[in-house]
C-alpha cells in the first residue's frame, strides 16, 4: 500500500458515501438556536436546582430569624447560615457563568481540557461542598421552623442528630461527586494521552492535585463537623 | 467597544459548503440517533464560537477545531458510547479488500479508525483531510514532532489492520 493510499481511499469513498446526505440552509439556520439542542437544559440543572434551594433557605432563615427573635443562641447560628447561603448563591451564579465560558470550543483541545479540568477541580468542587451544606441547612431550618416551641428548640438525641446530619452531607456530596467523576476521568485520560511524552512533569502535577483534593475534602468534613458541634453547644 | 454582530447568512453559507466535515466527524464519533444530535450540536457550537473566529485562519481549520472539540467534549460526548459502524452499515462482499468498491473500503477504514483512541482518531482524521502537521498541532495543542511520531504509529496500525481484515474477508 502506498503512503497516500489511505488519503485517496478516504477522499474517494467519502464523496460517494455522503452523496445522499442532505442538510439544507434552512435546517442549518434552525440548528443555530439553543432551544433545538437536546439535553442542553439538563446540563445546568444542578446549578439551578441548588440555586432554588438557596433561595428557599434565605426565606426559611428569615422566617426562623423572626421566629427565634428572643433566642440569642439560635440567632447567632442563623446569621452565619444566612451569610453562607447568600455567599453560596452568588458563588453559584459565578460558577454558572464560568461553566458557560469553559465550553468555548474554539481553543486547542489541550487548552480546553485543561480549562475544563480546572473548572471541575476548583470552582465546581468548592460549589459541590457548599451546595451539599446548603441542603443540610434547608433540612435543619425546616426542622427549626416546624419544631419552633415559642422561640426555643430542643434536640432530643444529640449523637443521633450529629450522625444523621454528617451522613446526609456525605450522601448528598457523594452522589454529586460520583456523577461528575465519570466525565472527569474521561478528561484526565484525554489530557494524559495528549501530554504523553510531551510534559514529563504532568504526572507530578496530577499527584499534587490529588493530594490537595483529599486535603480539601478533609478540611470540609472537619468544618462541617465543627459547625454541627457548634450548633449543639449553642443549643445546650 | 462595539461588539461585532456575526453575519448569519455568511456563516450559514460557509457551514453549508463545508457540511462534509461535519458528516465525517459525526460518522467517526457517533452512531444511530446520536449522530443526528451531534450534527446539531456541532452546528450550534460553531455558531456560538463564531464571534471568536478572527478570519486570520482558514474557515475550515477553525471549523475542524470546534467540531472535533464538540465531538470529544460536548454534551453528547458525555453520554455517548460509540460502538463503531453497525453491521448493517458495514455490509461488504466476499471480494478481497483491494477489489471492494470505494464506498466499502472507506467504510472499513472508518471501522478501523473508530477502534482507535479518541485523540488518535482526531489526528488521523485531520491527516486524512490533508491538514498540515502544523494545523494538526494547533488544533490538538500538541507539538508537530509529537504529531508526526503519532501519525507514523497510527498509519502503520491502520495499514496492518486493513491488511488483516483483507486476508480474513
Amino acid at each position: 500500500m502506498k503512503k497516500d493510499e489511505l488519503i485517496h481511499m478516504w477522499q474517494e469513498g467519502n464523496d460517494r458515501m455522503f452523496m445522499d446526505e442532505q442538510t439544507d440552509k434552512d435546517m442549518i439556520t434552525k440548528y443555530l438556536s439553543e432551544k433545538t439542542l437536546k439535553g442542553n437544559r439538563k446540563i445546568n440543572f444542578n446549578l439551578v436546582f441548588y440555586g432554588a434551594i438557596q433561595l428557599a433557605n434565605i426565606i426559611l432563615l428569615s422566617m426562623n430569624l423572626a421566629g427565634y427573635m428572643n433566642n440569642p443562641a439560635i440567632i447567632w447560628i442563623l446569621i452565619p447560615q444566612l451569610i453562607l447561603t447568600i455567599g453560596t448563591l452568588v458563588f453559584g451564579i459565578d460558577v454558572f457563568y464560568k461553566f458557560r465560558e469553559i465550553n468555548n470550543y474554539s481553543e486547542s483541545l489541550q487548552k480546553l481540557i485543561q480549562k475544563q479540568l480546572w473548572f471541575y477541580r476548583r470552582p465546581y468542587e468548592l460549589w459541590l461542598v457548599l451546595a451539599s451544606i446548603s441542603a443540610i441547612i434547608l433540612i435543619s431550618n425546616l426542622n427549626l421552623y416546624i419544631d419552633n416551641d415559642n422561640g426555643s428548640y430542643v434536640i432530643n438525641n444529640k449523637a443521633m442528630f450529629v450522625g444523621v446530619t454528617l451522613l446526609a452531607f456525605l450522601f448528598i456530596y457523594g452522589t454529586q461527586k460520583a456523577a461528575s467523576l465519570l466525565g472527569l476521568r474521561k478528561l484526565k485520560a484525554y489530557l494524559s494521552d495528549l501530554q504523553q511524552g510531551v510534559l514529563d512533569f504532568s504526572e507530578g502535577i496530577e499527584r499534587t492535585k490529588k493530594r490537595y483534593l483529599w486535603l480539601w475534602v478533609a478540611v470540609c468534613l472537619l468544618l462541617t463537623a465543627s459547625l454541627i458541634i457548634g450548633i449543639l453547644t449553642a443549643l445546650k | 467597544m462595539i461588539k461585532q454582530v456575526p453575519d448569519k447568512a455568511y456563516f450559514v453559507e460557509m457551514v453549508y459548503s463545508n457540511m462534509g466535515i461535519i458528516y465525517k466527524i459525526c460518522k467517526l464519533y457517533a452512531d444511530g440517533e446520536d449522530r443526528e444530535d451531534l450534527k446539531q450540536e456541532i452546528i450550534y457550537q460553531l455558531w456560538k464560537s463564531y464571534p471568536t473566529y478572527r478570519g486570520d485562519s482558514k474557515f475550515q481549520s477553525w471549523m475542524y477545531r470546534v467540531a472535533l472539540n464538540t465531538a470529544m467534549l460536548g454534551l453528547r460526548a458525555r453520554k455517548m458510547k460509540y460502538t463503531g459502524l453497525s453491521d448493517q452499515e458495514l455490509k461488504t462482499s466476499e471480494d478481497p479488500f483491494e477489489k471492494q468498491d470505494e464506498e466499502t473500503r472507506v467504510k472499513l477504514l472508518y471501522k478501523q479508525i473508530s477502534k482507535l483512541k479518541d485523540l488518535d482518531k482526531t489526528i488521523i482524521f485531520l491527516y486524512l483531510e490533508q491538514c498540515s502537521y502544523e494545523e494538526i498541532a494547533e488544533i490538538t495543542g500538541i507539538s508537530t514532532k509529537n504529531v508526526s511520531v503519532r501519525l507514523v504509529r497510527i498509519r502503520e496500525k491502520l495499514r496492518k489492520n486493513l491488511h488483516i481484515q483483507n486476508s480474513k474477508s
